[in-house]
């Protein structure tokens, strides 16, 4: 698996692509995805602060990604229709933590929680310290943009929000990353 | 802003850039990962399968015996197959004897199904 694990060409991708959808061929499919499992999978966790339940949106990502590998159209990066899924996969993940939260809430007659992280790690950096004070906004567009390597279109696309926004907050949070952590 | 300022900018970017792109790229047990979204495929394409037939089971049992009644009373003819079916215990013990054979029937039907599926993926 770790062999995998490489970057893969465009026409590599591509043939794989074809394989996968072709003869549901799972060889193919896991050799086409290895290389963005563990960005995606760190990615969550950034997010989940919670390394069970990156795990399980991983799997969920990959899952919805084999469902959907007819979807894929070509156009854009393979990387960043994964990461597409990935994300949405996250915003379905909060709401039901928030939901659950919620109901917690009222029945024990206190204020829900507002986030829906777990402990800390505790050998968080300085730069994943600051990284969990963005926004959670703020966090997944910065990341997408600066860990991940998607071009702000492909993040306006991903996220639904329009391309000046994009830019702007993360350029905005570049500069406090920046600022902070000098 | 000077030039010195912007270039000393640039580099703190490109720094920053290089330790987020660092903390994405950590190793992670990536074969684990995948082992487990196949298992979950496999169990997504088999419950796929399974789901219909036991949609169809459960309605069947609900409704089996109300349509039956409705549809005539206690003696009758099993509509598909023409077999003689008398709703007593003489009759359900002489359609038990055959039951099998639409036990099989069933259960390659159900093989049928979940072999079309799996050739079609």
């Amino acid at each position: 698996m770790d062999a995998c694990a490489t970057d893969l060409d465009a026409e590599a991708e591509r043939r794989l692509l074809q394989a996968a959808r072709l003869s549901a061929d799972s060889v193919a499919f896991t050799r086409l995805v290895s290389p963005h499992v563990a960005p995606i999978r760190r990615y969550l966790e950034r997010f989940t602060q919670d390394g069970a339940d990156a795990d399980d949106l991983t799997q969920e990502t990959l899952v919805t990604a084999w469902r959907r590998l007819d979807d894929y159209d070509g156009r854009g990066r393979f990387k960043a229709w994964l990461f597409a899924i990935a994300y949405r996969e996250f915003l379905q993940h909060a709401r039901s933590r928030r939901r659950f939260w919620r109901a917690l809430g009222r029945l024990r007659a206190e204020p829900a929680a507002e986030t829906v992280s777990g402990d800390a790690p505790a050998a968080a950096s300085d730069l994943e310290r600051l990284l969990d004070a963005l926004e959670p906004e703020a966090r997944a567009l910065v990341l997408m943009s600066k860990g991940v390597g998607l071009s702000h279109a492909e993040i306006a696309e991903i996220t639904g929000k329009p391309l000046g926004t994009v830019k702007s907050v993360i350029n905005r949070a570049t500069r406090r990353l920046i600022d902070e952590h000098a | 802003m000077s030039t010195h300022e912007s270039g000393d900018r640039m580099r703190r970017e490109a720094e920053l850039d290089a330790a987020l792109q660092s903390l994405l790229a950590q190793p992670v047990d990536t074969e684990r990962l995948v082992r487990g979204a196949q298992r979950r495929i496999t169990r997504w394409r088999w419950m796929r399968v399974l789901t219909p037939w036991l949609v169809a089971i459960a309605i069947s049992v609900a409704l089996g015996p109300v349509l039956w009644r409705l549809a005539g009373g206690l003696v009758g003819t099993l509509p598909s197959v023409g077999v003689q079916f008398e709703f007593t215990p003489a009759g359900l013990a002489a359609l038990a004897e055959q039951l099998p054979v639409y036990v099989w029937a069933f259960v390659a039907g159900i093989g049928v199904t979940v072999a079309a599926t799996f050739a079609e993926r």
